[in-house]
This record gives C-alpha cells, sequence and structure tokens, in this order.
C-alpha cells in the first residue's frame, strides 16, 4: 500500500467516526426557497439564430421524483430583446422547447449593447444585458505537427496559437473536434479532443498583446479516413467566459476545495446572457 | 525620521533647560521573592506627583527625579505590594522583591489601585494573567493559553474546538505569535485542538489586538507575546499533572544559587501507548504530540545578563504493516516546531538598556511512506516548511519621567520551502527528486518615543520601517504608529490609537483550521504584502470599589492584499507529492480587501474572593475580491455579529477553587447549495456536427447563491471545574474535575447535505445535517506543585 493522501485519510478516518454516532448529527432547518427563473441565451453576429431558453431552477430541501428529474420549461414566459431603440418580442418554439428569433429579423451588431427582460405570468421578472465583441476572433497560427508512429499507429500533435487582438478586455474560448470522413453528412463522423497544453478560457488581464499557445493530445490517424481538426475559437463577452469557465470547473466533493458557484449576471434568477463571435479553423492531417 | 530626531533634541533641552533641579536616576530589577524570577510589567508608581514607569519584559525598571523623597509603590497582580522609602540624593540601584500571593485574592487593594494606571495606557492590549489561565475549565483538562484568550472580546475562535485566533476580523494567519521573541509558525496540536501553549512554562502572556507599538511588525492583525520563566534561582521546585490524554512536568532551580537557573518542561499524550498492547501485531499505528521548553540563563551582575531558551513540540501520526517474511510498509506524518534564542541584556548605565537576540524559528511537515518486499522497495519523502535565522536589537533610554525612547532593529532571513520530495521505486526503477526553496529578507527598524505629562497625558508615536526582499523584488514601507491616553479625571481615560501594518509573509491554508499542511510563502512580485490601516478609540473605567475595569472601545479596520483562494483552488499538495512540483501557488491566489469594524466591552476583575470577566464584541467584517463571488461583497467566515463571554472563578475556601465559563457567538457564514438548475452552455459545435452532439454537456449545478450567506446556528457553551487543593508538608496537590460543554448543548461542526429516497413515492429529497464533535465531556487532572 502506498500512501499519498495521509491527512485526508486521517481526517476521512475521523469522519464516520463522528458521522456514525447518530448523536452528533442533528438536523437544520433551512428557509424554503422559490424555485428561480433560469434564462441562457447566447447571441452573435454570425449566427443566424437567436435562442433564449426559459426554465426553473429546483429548491434542494423539496422533495422531488428521484429519476428523470427535469428542470421544467417555462412556455409562457414573455421574452423582450432591446437593442437602443429597437425591441423584439421573443416567440416560445414548442418544439425546440426554447424562445426563438432570427438575426434577419433581429440583427446582432458587433459592438452593440443588448437588454433581455424576462417576465412571467406569475410575476417573477429579471433582465440582462450585453455588448458583443467589436472584433472577429484572431487567426488561428499553427506553429508545428508532429507525427509519430508507434506499433504500427500513427498519431499527430497539433501545434497552435492565436494573438491577442491589441486592447484590454478580450476573453477567449477554444473548442476542439476532430472529423473523420470528407465533411458531407453521413459520411462523416466526429470525436471530442482535448488539449494537452493551454486553457479553453483564456483572457487578456495582464497578457494583453500576447500570444496564447495550445498543444493537441496525439491524434489518430486512420488511412483513407481523412482526418482533420476543427478549431473554433470564440471572441467572448466577460458574462459568456464567466459562465461557461465556471460551468465548466470541475466541482466534486473535496472538502478543502472552496465550493465554484456559476457564474450569472441575471438579475433576480440564474443563467447567463451573454455574446460572443466565432471562428472555424480547419486543418487536414492526411 | 529628521522630524521626530528633532523633536526628541527639542524635548530633551526644554526638559533639562526648564528644571533646574538635579536630577538623579532610580533604577533596577524587580524579581518574585522565592524564586528571583524577574518580573514583566510591574508599576513603579509615586503617588504624591503621579509619575511613575513599568518594568520591561525583563524586569527592568528606570525612572529619573528631581532630588527629593519619595514613596515608590511596586505593584503586579498576583503579588503582594511593596512600598520603599527612597531618600534620592544621588543615582541609585534599588532592587524589589515582590510577594507572590498564594492566590489572587490577598492581592492588597491599595496596589491594584495603581496598576490601572497602566492597565489603561497602552490600547487594545490584554494581559492575561497564567494563573487565571490555569484556573479556567478546559477542553479534557488541558489548558491552553489560546483557548483562554479566545475568551476575551475582540478575539474569537473558529470552528467548535479551534485553537485558532481571529482577532477583530482577521485570520488565524496574521497573528504574529513570540515566544522568548522567536516567531512560532504553526501553534497547534492535533488538528488545531490544542496550542503548542499549555501554561506552565510561562511567565506571561500578552495579546495586542491594535495600536500595536512600533516594535511590533510583520502580521495585520494581532500580536500575542510569551515569556517563559527564567527559571527559580533559589531552589528545586517542579510541578507535575497527570490527565486524560497527557502528562506534563516542569522543573527548575538554580545551577548556581542566585546566579544562574534552569527550566525544563515537558507534555507528552499518550493515547498511543496505552492503545498499543490492543493492537495487531502486525499493523500498528499511533498518534502522539509533545512539547518540551527549556530555558538557561545566567546573572553576570546588574550589567550584563544572559538567555538560552528553546522550545520543541512534534505530532506524529504513524503506522506500520508487516506481513509475511521480510515485507513490510511503514508511513506516517509528523510536523515539528522549534524555536531557540539566544538573549543578552545589557545595561549601559541606569538610564540605557539593550537587548540583543539571536533568534532561530523552524516549523517543518514531512511525510515518508516506505514499502519493502520480495519484489518491491519504494520510500517517498516530502518535507515542507519555514526556517528563520533572526537578529533583533532594542535600545531602551529612559530619558526623564517625561519621555522614554524606545528603538531598534530586526532582520530576519526567511527559508521558505514549499516542498521537497524524494520518491523511489526499485520496481519501476522510478527515482524522483525535486526540491523548491525560497529566500527572503524582511527587516524592520524602529522608533518609539513615549511622552507621559503629568501622569495625565501618555502618547506613544513612533514609527517602524519595514523592508522585505525576495528574490530581486524589494518591498519597503514606513508604518506611523501612534496611540494616546488622557486621564478625564480619577479613574476614567479616554484613548485612541492608529497603527499601519505589513505583512510580508503569507499562510496559504486549506480549511483555516490549523492543519500541518498549511503553507507559508512569501511575497513575490506577483503576490504583493497584505496591508492593514487600523483606528481604534476607547473608553477605561475603574470601578476601585469592586476592584474591576471597564473597557470599551471601538475600532475600524481595513485591510488591502489580502489573500484569499481562487475558487476550485486546493494546496493540499501531499494529494499527490509528487505532483507538488508542478506547484503554482502564486496562480491559485487572489488578493482582495478587508474590512472590520466593531465595538468591545470588557468588565474585567483581576482578583478577588470573586474574579473573572465579562466581554461582548458587536463585529462586522466583510471581504471582496475580484475573482471570488464574482466581486461582490461578501461575510467572512467567522464574521460574528454578537460574541459574548463570560469567566468566573471563584474561590470557596483555600481548599475549593470553583471556575466557569459561558460562550456564545453568531454562527459562522458559509456557502450552502440552496437548490440546482440547468448550465445550458454554448455549442459551438452545434451547427457543424450534424448529430448536434457537443461531447461534454454538464446539466446540472448547484445554486449557492451569494458566498458565505447562509448562517450556521448559533455557538455556546458552558464550561464548568472545581479544584481541590491540599498543602502537605513538601508539596501542594490540585484535583481538577472539569466538565466542558455542561448542558451537551450540540454545536456546528460542519454542515453536509444527505440525500434520500422515498421508495413508495419514489421521490428524492434532500436534508441539511449538522455533525457536532464535542458532547458534554467530564475530565480529571492531578497536579502536585513541590
Amino acid at each position: 500500500m502506498k500512501i499519498k493522501h495521509i491527512p485526508i485519510y486521517l481526517f476521512i478516518a475521523l469522519t464516520p467516526a463522528i458521522i456514525s454516532c447518530d448523536d452528533f448529527v442533528s438536523d437544520v432547518d433551512v428557509p424554503l426557497t422559490k424555485p428561480k427563473l433560469v434564462v441562457n441565451s447566447y447571441i452573435s453576429p454570425e449566427d443566424s439564430e437567436i435562442k433564449v431558453i426559459v426554465q426553473r431552477s429546483l429548491p434542494l430541501y423539496t422533495e422531488h421524483p428521484a429519476y428523470d428529474q427535469k428542470f421544467p420549461v417555462v412556455s409562457d414566459a414573455t421574452v423582450i430583446l432591446t437593442q437602443g431603440e429597437n425591441s423584439i418580442t421573443i416567440p416560445y418554439y414548442p418544439y425546440a422547447e426554447h424562445y426563438h428569433s432570427t438575426t434577419s429579423e433581429f440583427p446582432v451588431e458587433p459592438g452593440k449593447t443588448y437588454y433581455l427582460e424576462v417576465s412571467t405570468p406569475d410575476g417573477d421578472k429579471v433582465t440582462a444585458s450585453c455588448t458583443v465583441p467589436f472584433n472577429l476572433p484572431p487567426d488561428i497560427e499553427i506553429t508545428n505537427i508532429e507525427s509519430r508512429n508507434e506499433d504500427g499507429y500513427s498519431q499527430k500533435t497539433v501545434y497552435f496559437r492565436f494573438q491577442d487582438t491589441p486592447g484590454a478586455g478580450d476573453f477567449y474560448r477554444s473548442e476542439l473536434m476532430i472529423r473523420y470522413g470528407d465533411g458531407t453528412p453521413g459520411n462523416s463522423y466526429y470525436t471530442p479532443m482535448d488539449l494537452e497544453t493551454g486553457d479553453r478560457f483564456v483572457a487578456d488581464a495582464n497578457k494583453d498583446g500576447e500570444y496564447f499557445i495550445y498543444k493537441t493530445f496525439g491524434i489518430g490517424i486512420i488511412p483513407n479516413e481523412k482526418p482533420s481538426l476543427l478549431i473554433h475559437l470564440s471572441l467572448t463577452d466577460k458574462n459568456y467566459y464567466s459562465f461557461h469557465k465556471s460551468a465548466y470547473t470541475d466541482e466534486d466533493d473535496n472538502p478543502f476545495v472552496e465550493p465554484t458557484p456559476v457564474f450569472s449576471n441575471i438579475e433576480g434568477g440564474l443563467g447567463v446572457f451573454g455574446a460572443f463571435r466565432g471562428s472555424l479553423t480547419e486543418i487536414e492531417l492526411n | 525620521m529628521n522630524k521626530t530626531l528633532l523633536l526628541i533634541i527639542t524635548i530633551l533641552l526644554v526638559c533639562n533647560g526648564l528644571i533646574a533641579q538635579t536630577k538623579y536616576t532610580l533604577s533596577g530589577y524587580v524579581r518574585e521573592k522565592g524564586s528571583r524570577e524577574l518580573l514583566p510589567g510591574v508599576n513603579v508608581y509615586i503617588e504624591a506627583n503621579r509619575q511613575g514607569t513599568v518594568t520591561n519584559n525583563y524586569g527592568f525598571y528606570s525612572i529619573t527625579l528631581p532630588e527629593g523623597s519619595y514613596q515608590l509603590q511596586y505593584s503586579y497582580v498576583g503579588y503582594q505590594a511593596t512600598f520603599m522609602q527612597i531618600e534620592l540624593n544621588q543615582d541609585q540601584l534599588v532592587d524589589v522583591e515582590l510577594n507572590p500571593s498564594i492566590t489572587l485574592t490577598e492581592v492588597v487593594v491599595s496596589a491594584e489601585k495603581l496598576e490601572r494606571m497602566t492597565e489603561s495606557s497602552q490600547m487594545s492590549m490584554i494581559t492575561l494573567p497564567v494563573l487565571q489561565v490555569k484556573n479556567i475549565p478546559a477542553l479534557l483538562g488541558e489548558k491552553d493559553v489560546f483557548k483562554a484568550l479566545q475568551l476575551m472580546p475582540g478575539v474569537q475562535k473558529g470552528s467548535e474546538g479551534s485553537s485558532g485566533l481571529y482577532v477583530r476580523g482577521g485570520g488565524p494567519d496574521q497573528n504574529l505569535i513570540i515566544l522568548d521573541d522567536a516567531p512560532v509558525y504553526n501553534a497547534y496540536h492535533l488538528f488545531g485542538f490544542f496550542s503548542i501553549f499549555n501554561g506552565d512554562a510561562l511567565k506571561s502572556v500578552e495579546l495586542t489586538k491594535g495600536g500595536f507599538p512600533a516594535r511590533y511588525g510583520g502580521r495585520l492583525s494581532s500580536v500575542v507575546e510569551m515569556t517563559m520563566k527564567d527559571g527559580n534561582k533559589e531552589k528545586l521546585s517542579g510541578e507535575a499533572g497527570i490527565g486524560l490524554i497527557s502528562s506534563r512536568f516542569l522543573l527548575e532551580g538554580p545551577i548556581v544559587k542566585n546566579t544562574s537557573s534552569f527550566l525544563v518542561s515537558a507534555r507528552r499524550t499518550y493515547i498511543d501507548v496505552l492503545t498499543m498492547p490492543f493492537m495487531d501485531k502486525e499493523a500498528r499505528g499511533g498518534y502522539y504530540f509533545y512539547d518540551l521548553n527549556t530555558k538557561l540563563n545566567y546573572d553576570f551582575g546588574p550589567k550584563n545578563k544572559l538567555y538560552l531558551s528553546g522550545y520543541f513540540g512534534r505530532d506524529k501520526f504513524r503506522f506500520f504493516n508487516s506481513y509475511g517474511m521480510n515485507n513490510r510498509s511503514e508511513g506516517g506524518l509528523y510536523w515539528q516546531n522549534k524555536t531557540a534564542t539566544l538573549r543578552w541584556n545589557h545595561l549601559f548605565n541606569n538610564r540605557v538598556f539593550s537587548n540583543t537576540s539571536l533568534i532561530f524559528s523552524e516549523y517543518d511537515l514531512n511525510i515518508y511512506n516506505e514499502v519493502k518486499d520480495s519484489y518491491d522497495n519504494y520510500s517517498l519523502t516530502y518535507k515542507s516548511g519555514i526556517r528563520d535565522f533572526a537578529l533583533k536589537y532594542d535600545l531602551e533610554y529612559h530619558v526623564s519621567p517625561f519621555y522614554t525612547l524606545r528603538s531598534g532593529l530586526q532582520s530576519t532571513q526567511h527559508r521558505f520551502l514549499p516542498s521537497a520530495i524524494v520518491e523511489v521505486d526499485n520496481q519501476t526503477a522510478y527515482n524522483f527528486n525535486s526540491k523548491t526553496v525560497y529566500n527572503s529578507l524582511e527587516t524592520g527598524l524602529y522608533a518609539e518615543n513615549q511622552f507621559n505629562y503629568k501622569g495625565r497625558l501618555q502618547v506613544n508615536a513612533g514609527i517602524r520601517l519595514s523592508h522585505f526582499i525576495a528574490k530581486t523584488k524589494h518591498y519597503f514601507s514606513p508604518e506611523p504608529r501612534f496611540s494616546a491616553n488622557y486621564l478625564i479625571t480619577e479613574g476614567v481615560s479616554a484613548k485612541i490609537a492608529y497603527a499601519e501594518m505589513n505583512q510580508y509573509i503569507h499562510l496559504l491554508s486549506n480549511t483555516g483550521v490549523g492543519l500541518p499542511t498549511d503553507l507559508w510563502v512569501p511575497s513575490t512580485d506577483r503576490v504583493l504584502p497584505q496591508k492593514s490601516r487600523q483606528l481604534s478609540a476607547g473608553m477605561a473605567y475603574e470601578l476601585p470599589e469592586y476592584n474591576s475595569l471597564v473597557t470599551l472601545e471601538g475600532y475600524y479596520k481595513k485591510s488591502t492584499n489580502i489573500l484569499g483562494y481562487k475558487p476550485g483552488a486546493s494546496f493540499l499538495l501531499i494529494d499527490d507529492p509528487a505532483e507538488a512540483q508542478n506547484f503554482t501557488w502564486q496562480d491559485n491566489v487572489t488578493s482582495g480587501k478587508g474590512e472590520s469594524y466593531g465595538v468591545e466591552l470588557l468588565l474585567h476583575r483581576k482578583y478577588g474572593k470573586t474574579s473573572g470577566w465579562v466581554g461582548y464584541t458587536l463585529s462586522w467584517t466583510q471581504l471582496q475580491f475580484e475573482e471570488i463571488n464574482y466581486g461582490r461583497k461578501f461575510w467572512a467566515r467567522y464574521d460574528r455579529r454578537h460574541d459574548a463571554s463570560l469567566v468566573v472563578i471563584h474561590e470557596l475556601s483555600n481548599r475549593i477553587t470553583l471556575s466557569g465559563t459561558w460562550v456564545y457567538g453568531t454562527g459562522s457564514a458559509i456557502t450552502l447549495p440552496m437548490g440546482t438548475y440547468p448550465a445550458n452552455v454554448n455549442d459551438p459545435f452545434e451547427n457543424i456536427v450534424p448529430s448536434g452532439g457537443f461531447y461534454y454537456f454538464r446539466n446540472e449545478v448547484s445554486d449557492y447563491g451569494n458566498v458565505n450567506s447562509f448562517r450556521m446556528k448559533a455557538y455556546h457553551r458552558m464550561d464548568l471545574a472545581i479544584q481541590f487543593h491540599k498543602k502537605l508538608a513538601r508539596y501542594e496537590r490540585t484535583w481538577e474535575i472539569g466538565l466542558y460543554n455542561a448542558y451537551n448543548r450540540k454545536n456546528p461542526f460542519f454542515y453536509f447535505i444527505e440525500t434520500g429516497y422515498n421508495e413508495n413515492t419514489n421521490t428524492e429529497f434532500s436534508s441539511l445535517k449538522q455533525v457536532s464533535i464535542f458532547p458534554v465531556i467530564p475530565s480529571i487532572t492531578f497536579n502536585v506543585k513541590f
């Protein structure tokens, strides 16, 4: 037995001893909380759609179905998106269970600030705002592609980088996908790819104008399958960035780790209203 | 600095010029009768012209007066006051010995009346008589200086049973804990349940919460200064005690009578020894801690005195496994504090006193694991810690009864060892060796000017110039300090104080409960020094007819660059020691602001048949970090709106002492999930990948609300103890029976969420549960003193 967790073991060893003695455990009254409105919407000039998801949270200390617990979708809300003098009431689209419009109906433009207001017939009302980034994300530069052959398997590692656009307040998100096939539906399949070096979420605080450097894990090359690496880089506003970064932070039951509340900019509710501008780079790996 | 110097010179000229009378200096040492122990903090007072002074930490006093006849009174709590008629017509050396009272009751009333004069001069300072510490009931009968300090207003405890001190909203990392000039870096045993100071070897305990004199620096919130006893110079004497979890003894006596003496004090727990016979021979484990205090001193006469003191304490948890032939596995962890101080007191003349200290302090945590069997030979050692070498020089110049100058320098070389790992595995030929070391130098230069205008107005104005260098980064900061005390009418005084403090070294703590894994790190170019500014003001009101003093103080403290942990940060390096080399603590911390304010009320009766105190604190503490709670202000975990304590010690007779304490505190602020909700993330590949299947979709997250927006249940507890004393021919013995948490209050230790399932309705529900750790706990201890 190799030990690497002694103090934790000690603590954990002590804890059940305490908990197992029922006398030391007692109930605590928790003030009952009302379900809150949860709103999620991401707008982008490059997208054709505007989607607003409206749901309700579930209070923790109440009884609820054990399986298939679903967060109730709010279908009777009034969802109003405003920019300057213009505004639009976005209708509910039952098929997709969200409120839906298009950027041709209501343009989403770089550099402009949008306000979102969601109200329900029973009197709940939440608001949020966000500003669309002015610039498009910077170009992805491939700095190296490393090939390796091991036991007949061929692997490639891609090194890439991008340079932050000068001016503070830029937030980035990078997501990677591997596509095998020619890209036509039915002839392609996809598998997600992780980064060995570099963070998916980065900000230019103290790094204005600098390069952000990335390296993928080894990508398996299957002969005749035409693998490509797809890099989606988003330049986002702070709301989009903070929400995603906190939502993706691993949250385990480690009692020594500070809990990580997920960011929200929805006044009076939960969720996020954010903006981004994205670009896709494809690298053929054959 | 120049201005200060000019001021000093002006005052000196004024004092010397205006008063044409010839003046003489009266100086000397005040000692305890029977042991010749030097007594710090003794009041030397001339009531007729309301002049006086206090002995310094080494029992020395000096007062310069015009020629004449004076009646001097020497008084100190726990001692009978001594009166001296002095005909002052030349410089005189007057050494005084005070008779210890057997009990606090015997203190002469008139002596106490004088003591209050200085009692009220230093603001926000608590002097805790060690005798009182020993009379207060304690958990498992283990007397603990820190637990006694927690009963004072402005000082709060952390979680249940913890010895950590939270002073005026500051954390345990912001306390400067000094034992005979040496800083102590981890003052806790058994994961914070006991402090390393049991009081046996201590002569005095002082806690300063604000209005810090310039001689102190390096931490934001408090200074706990403890002085060890020197050792009985006249006869061999000692003390021993047997308790439920530990035993202790103290032995002191002369090496050369009246010239040099020694002191040895030790304590050890014995749960491991007692349980050993019941353990399996092949698998053993155990835990113990011990303390060892030693002191030697040599008195070369009134001019020179030499002291050598040391502390060593260790906690160890270990296990041992053996199986089959030659197969064994062994491991454990231990953490230890070592301090050593060599001090030299030198008297240049009867007005100028100096002390030079060479100081060593080290704290380290060690983890080891060894596995040996027929096919494997694995070993791992991990070590982290801090080590200091320091030089300290203090000078005290008693210019006149109106003016005293204190000045000095302290320079400390810190060596930080965040981690050192050696891991060897023969089976896989793995050999890992890594070590990170940071060196830094911290220096403080100070000057304190203490003015005393006719005993009515006392002012201590000073400055501390602090400097810190780590690698190539220099930090320099002047820290102004000021405190004033004005006697409005007899028995009523008003006080005001201002202090700026810098803290150049930081504690990375996983839990704040004093775990051995807490790690000290230096300021760097990215992690700036923490800084605080504190303003306090108050009133002291004496009630001589009740032998009591009432103090009311208000404070406002603002801290900047205080350290916080980014969400999700963890410093449990030893989770996987091999990963510690990649440890980037600077990426895990964030700096922010703290604000605390409050009012403290203390009614203290230091002696009498019934003694004790009532303390009440009303306070607010808020924190704000850019990267925590999304930049919004939040309550500190130990923000405590109300905190009250009652301590009563009653001497029923010469043979029986009763004591009791009651504490109350608002519940801690914690972050609690109140609900769950969907985190509908944006999928950048939604329109690209036909199935729309983004690979990772985190559906459900917890709604925590604001950080620390939920309050745990309030904390309250009563402890009781009864002591039976008996004087026998050669020694005195005391039995103590104690009751911790007398009315068995279930106080919160931590909360957890339990999820239950109802089969009938196929529903789930969560409920919040509280875990308490200490029910009513009786204890018995036996002590002898000879």
